[in-house]
């Protein structure tokens, strides 16, 4: 069973999960490198991000890339990026250092 | 390499560098390993793995990739390609002059094997890179050996001609793949000392 993390975001509870099969198939898509991206969650681009968090959804229907972008946004980058690094987490053995989630991004900030 | 519960022995053979390239469209021997992608992580993982006798699928290998789990089988991933493949040439042959040329693609190392060493299909497939590049060396050796017969024996006929050069001509002179010359070292005492010691003795009166 896939131990899965929620995203609440716009009116709607997203299921958040960590699948390498579903990152890699994302990378076309996605148009980056994804493995580079889980290995920096502190330091991840726009494309990476988006690529992440298209990937990481699980919830049926299963969204397009458009759709997960357009979920990111200044207000809601915080919730998006603590709750893919919590997915990340839940597939970590217990012995395992958690690592850090992302670094929410400060409301105030232009993108 | 342990994972799904048993030992698997990696190991990059032609055979999975296909395999590499069907699922990724890559040049195999080309790839950079600096720079895996997901995509070419799991590829080159359930290669490996259906090289070492995994009856797995795609989707098996991606899922062994699991945070805890990952870093420890790319580096194992890692050591086995750089075991596959022959070191890289640090010192390129100075009388080519020219970079060193870029890696063989797959369809070249399987034309060399074929051709140049009459290797079976199957014997290809089943060698890596650093065994095929051991048998080039081996290959290269001994047609220096035969160019330097050939080389000495144009040499001395050259040099003992009528007209023969002033500065006698050397056997490498004659070789199409010429043995690398030696760097020159420090000169010493005793290099000096060295040089003398077959000259002949005079008695200074």
């Amino acid at each position: 069973m896939q131990k899965t993390s929620s995203l609440k975001i716009d009116g709607q509870t997203l299921e958040l999960a960590y699948d390498f099969n579903l990152i890699a198939e994302a990378e076309d898509a996605a148009g980056c490198n994804l493995l580079a991206a889980l290995e920096n969650l502190q330091d991840l681009t726009a494309m990476q991000l988006r690529g992440l968090l298209f990937a990481a959804i699980v919830s049926t229907p299963r969204l397009t890339l458009l759709e997960a972008g357009a979920l990111i946004r200044v207000n809601t980058i915080s919730v998006v990026t603590t709750a893919l690094a919590d997915a990340y987490n839940l597939t970590l053995p217990a012995s395992e250092p958690k690592p850090e989630p992302a670094a929410p991004a400060p409301e105030s900030s232009p993108v | 390499m342990s994972a799904a519960g048993r030992k698997w022995r990696i190991i990059f053979t032609h055979r999975a560098l296909l395999d590499i390239e069907d699922l990724t469209g890559l040049d195999a021997m080309r790839v950079n390993l600096a720079q895996l992608s997901a995509r070419l992580l799991r590829a080159v993982l359930f290669a490996a793995l259906r090289e070492a006798g995994s009856e797995g699928s795609i989707e098996d290998a991606g899922a062994m990739l699991k945070p805890g789990a990952m870093d420890r089988i790319r580096r194992t991933l890692i050591e086995a390609w750089r075991a596959s493949f022959p070191d890289p040439v640090t010192d390129p042959e100075p009388e080519s002059g020219s970079p060193a040329p870029p890696p063989l693609s797959t369809l070249d190392a399987w034309a060399k094997a074929r051709y140049d060493f009459h290797l079976s299909d199957e014997e290809w497939l089943a060698m890596t890179p650093r065994m095929l590049h051991a048998i080039a060396l081996r290959n290269l050796e001994r047609m220096r050996q035969s160019e330097m017969m050939l080389g000495v024996l144009c040499a001395h006929t050259v040099n003992s001609s009528f007209r023969a050069p002033r500065t006698p001509t050397q056997a490498r002179s004659y070789m199409l793949h010429p043995y690398p010359e030696e760097p020159e070292g420090p000169v010493y005492g005793e290099t000096i000392m060295s040089v003398f010691a077959d000259a002949p003795k005079h008695k200074v009166n």
